[in-house]
């Protein structure tokens, strides 16, 4: 048994570091955790993604992919995780691949080539103020007229609604239809009469949104797959989700910064409060690696590895948020500093992700829900459902 | 995981004969004689091959790998087993191995076949795992002073024990078990008998030619594999548990039905599996002689024996009262747990080790602020 991937899949991530060596904008990061292309740098550096044929590299080449195995984007996406670069793991990752898989052509011809040049975002719309865990208990109502879906209703952290050109949502297509019948996937022009963007503001510094759907009319023509059998494409959909937002680089990325930080004056080094906090966090990181490697090499096999990618979700978000927390109390006060302050250190980055990692364990699937995926489908412990 | 067929084999077997010869419920009557050997047993281990899965062809040994030798210690730990193989065939062995003098040649084919039984004896007497203290010195001829919490000391024949010698240089002294200036005893720990004090009163010796470096070396061998024994054991009670609770009623339903018993269990198998992956990462890493294998066999010690404290104590909770009962065997899976996290230095020893490897290892963020400086851009 080896842990190393494929001497191919190492050139190509050395060929995405050399790449991000020339590339790196450095006001970036600045501007927030935000993956898609919301300020103008953004916009630059994902198009010369594109331009590098980077984008879609685990799409078919029919659709203008390089038929890379799926190992490729992931860790494409680890690499860009940790340089603090966006890339397009939404549209790529899963709204690409289900297009492919159950698309219409003419769907197809419309979309595809245009998130594979980096010319379109597209914003996810799936919770609702009262489906959030329990997305199947979603509302959005979506009546048919002739040609066309009239929208009524409300979608909730539509994270990117204020910027991207589409959203891809759910809503029920069959009025009064019971949980997992009924619901239909559809893309939506983001600019149609009706649609009402609402901000909400975070204490992460994120911006998310709430939509609301008065009379948006959307043609027939833009319904993914089958009308009321979506909730089947979003199923299969969560396993290529669990693998995007990774995770783990951002926490090996606070690693090593905390590595550089510590090394770069020997009075730091030699607390020993401070190497503990270091090692501890090295350990716990090389830990939520451990389960990347287990998950890639699953996907180098061709399998989905649903179990492999929960356990990192788990562990990763709640490794990053307890390491905030962690070595605020090593640095004291002068660790809540914001970045602009002139004793801040590490340019504020751990007051931060003490406040912009809380929503980690809780989106893409509650760390309970994870939990309840582990217990069940992991360990095939009995039922929970109340009976 | 893809793993070849020796190692499925070797696994098998391992499964197979220890379940048979060594099951739970012998281990109370073992930890009830701590200082018996049972020469039965280790002759059978011995043909098994089992004394020299990593060891050279030339003493003897398969000349098989460190991932090898990992997956028998998963079995080893899922057995709990009590014959001191980590203290013998890692520890000992990797010492002797490295040595490579004509003294320690000839007692490693002697382990590897059965027939010696050495262990380290490194640290004092409040656990300290040191090169040298006063507390231990050889004058040229005789070893004086006294170790503690040394692995497998009650059923040893041999010890190799850190000294001082006259010039204040960290030494390896090979010590006869049965010397008269030799006395044993076993520590009654949480574990039972498996550490013992060892007084040396003028006991003669030999001295061998390595320093700590080879001690080092194989301390790092043996953390690796001390993290896989752990991982074996807490991946076996995890099995053990999740039974017991899809087994047991209460309200009318399997507790395992419960979301709090599911959520605590669903921490445990990310435990153990962060314990297993680690631990066999490390195997690899050794093998391959990479940079990094000492830093990743200190933190599979950490993760693993801390790891399996976790899994313990989740586990002790789903078993509930009966679990806390010496007529099940949860018990001795979690005081071997915590007996673990101490062994071999101990958890704050290993640490350190991750530390001094971290400081010069490189950092990918390193050579990103590097680029960015060459540019003129100050790294933020």
């Amino acid at each position: 048994m080896t842990y190393t991937l494929s001497p191919d899949v190492e050139t190509f991530r050395e060929q995405v570091r050399s790449f991000l060596t020339a590339e790196l904008d450095p006001v970036i990061p600045e501007q927030g955790p935000f993956p898609q292309p919301d300020t103008p740098e953004k916009a630059v550096f994902l198009k010369k993604l594109a331009n590098r044929g980077w984008l879609g590299l685990s799409w078919p080449e029919d659709f203008g992919g390089k038929g890379l195995p799926e190992l490729y984007s992931v860790v494409l996406q680890e690499e860009l995780e940790y340089a603090q670069m966006p890339s397009l793991c939404i549209e790529i990752g899963m709204i690409g691949r289900t297009l492919i898989r159950h698309g219409s052509e003419r769907l197809k011809r419309e979309f595809l080539p245009r998130i594979i040049r980096a010319e379109i975002s597209i914003a996810l719309g799936y919770s609702e103020p009262q489906a959030g865990s329990d997305l199947a208990a979603l509302e959005l109502r979506a009546e048919r007229d002739g040609d066309e879906f009239v929208l009524n209703g409300q979608k909730m952290w539509t994270s990117g609604a204020h910027f991207s050109d589409y959203i891809w949502l759910a809503c029920r297509t069959q009025p009064g239809s019971k949980r997992h019948q009924g619901i239909t996937l559809m893309l939506v022009d983001n600019r149609a009469p009706g649609m009402e963007v609402q901000r909400i503001d975070t204490m992460g510094d994120h911006q998310t949104n709430m939509v609301y759907f008065n009379d948006v009319r959307v043609p027939v023509s833009r319904v993914v797959g089958e009308i009321d059998r979506g909730w089947t494409y979003i199923v299969e959909a969560l396993d290529y989700e669990r693998l995007q937002g990774l995770g783990y680089s951002g926490l090996l990325r606070d690693t090593d910064e905390l590595v550089a930080w510590a090394r770069a004056d020997e009075t730091r080094w030699n607390d020993k409060d401070i190497r503990r906090l270091i090692a501890r966090t090295a350990v716990r990181a090389e830990g939520v690696r451990c389960h990347l490697l287990n998950a890639l090499e699953i996907l180098d096999r061709g399998e989905v590895p649903t179990i492999e990618a929960t356990m990192l979700k788990v562990a990763a978000t709640e490794t990053r948020l307890r390491l905030a927390d962690q070595v605020i109390d090593v640095l004291g006060p002068v660790g809540l500093l914001k970045r602009d302050e002139p004793a801040a250190l590490m340019q504020g980055r751990f007051e931060l992700n003490w406040r912009a990692e809380i929503i980690c364990p809780i989106a893409g699937g509650a760390n309970e829900i994870q939990r309840n995926i582990l217990a069940s489908r992991g360990l095939r412990l009995p039922s929970s459902r109340p009976r | 995981m893809a793993f070849s067929e020796f190692q499925q084999i070797l696994t098998k077997t391992a499964r197979d004969f220890l379940q048979q010869r060594v099951p739970l419920d012998t281990l109370a009557d073992a930890e009830a004689h701590p200082g018996r050997h049972d020469a039965a047993l280790w002759g059978e281990i011995a043909d098994l091959g089992w004394l020299g899965v990593a060891a050279p062809e030339t003493a003897g040994g398969s000349g098989a790998t460190l991932a090898d030798l990992e997956l028998l210690c998963e079995e080893l730990g899922r057995a709990l087993c009590p014959a001191p193989l980590l203290a013998v065939a890692v520890a000992a062995a990797a010492l002797l191995e490295r040595e490579a003098s004509s003294t320690s040649g000839e007692l490693l084919s002697q382990l590897v076949a059965g027939e010696a039984r050495p262990v380290l004896a490194v640290s004092d007497d409040r656990g300290r795992w040191e090169a040298g203290s006063e507390a231990t010195r050889w004058d040229g001829s005789r070893l004086r002073g006294a170790k503690a919490f040394v692995e497998g000391a009650p059923v040893a024949d041999r010890f190799l024990v850190t000294a001082l010698d006259a010039d204040h240089r960290a030494r390896i002294v090979l010590v006869d078990a049965r010397e008269s200036g030799v006395r044993v005893r076993p520590q009654a720990s949480i574990a039972g008998g498996h550490w013992g004090e060892v007084v040396f009163e003028g006991a003669p010796g030999q001295v061998l030619s390595g320093g700590f470096e080879v001690v080092d070396f194989a301390l790092t061998r043996t953390a690796a594999m001390q993290a896989a024994w752990c991982a074996g054991a807490a991946r076996r009670l995890l099995e053990d548990t999740v039974a017991y609770v899809t087994e047991r009623h209460q309200f009318g339903v399997p507790i395992g039905s419960f979301q709090a018993v599911q959520h605590s269990l669903a921490d445990c198998s990310i435990a153990a599996t962060e314990s297993e992956s680690m631990a066999r990462r490390a195997a690899a890493a050794l093998d391959a002689g990479a940079d990094y294998g000492r830093l990743l066999s200190a933190m599979s010690f950490v993760r693993s024996t801390d790891g399996f404290v976790e899994v313990a104590r989740r586990c002790h909770q789903a078993w509930g009262g009966l679990g806390f009962s010496t007529e099940m065997h949860v018990h001795h899976f979690s005081r071997r747990a915590k007996a673990a996290q101490l062994s071999w230095g101990g958890i704050e020893y290993h640490l350190e080790v991750v530390a001094e490897e971290l400081r010069t290892l490189p950092v990918l963020r390193d050579r990103y602020a590097a680029a960015l400086a060459a540019r003129g851009v100050d790294h933020r």
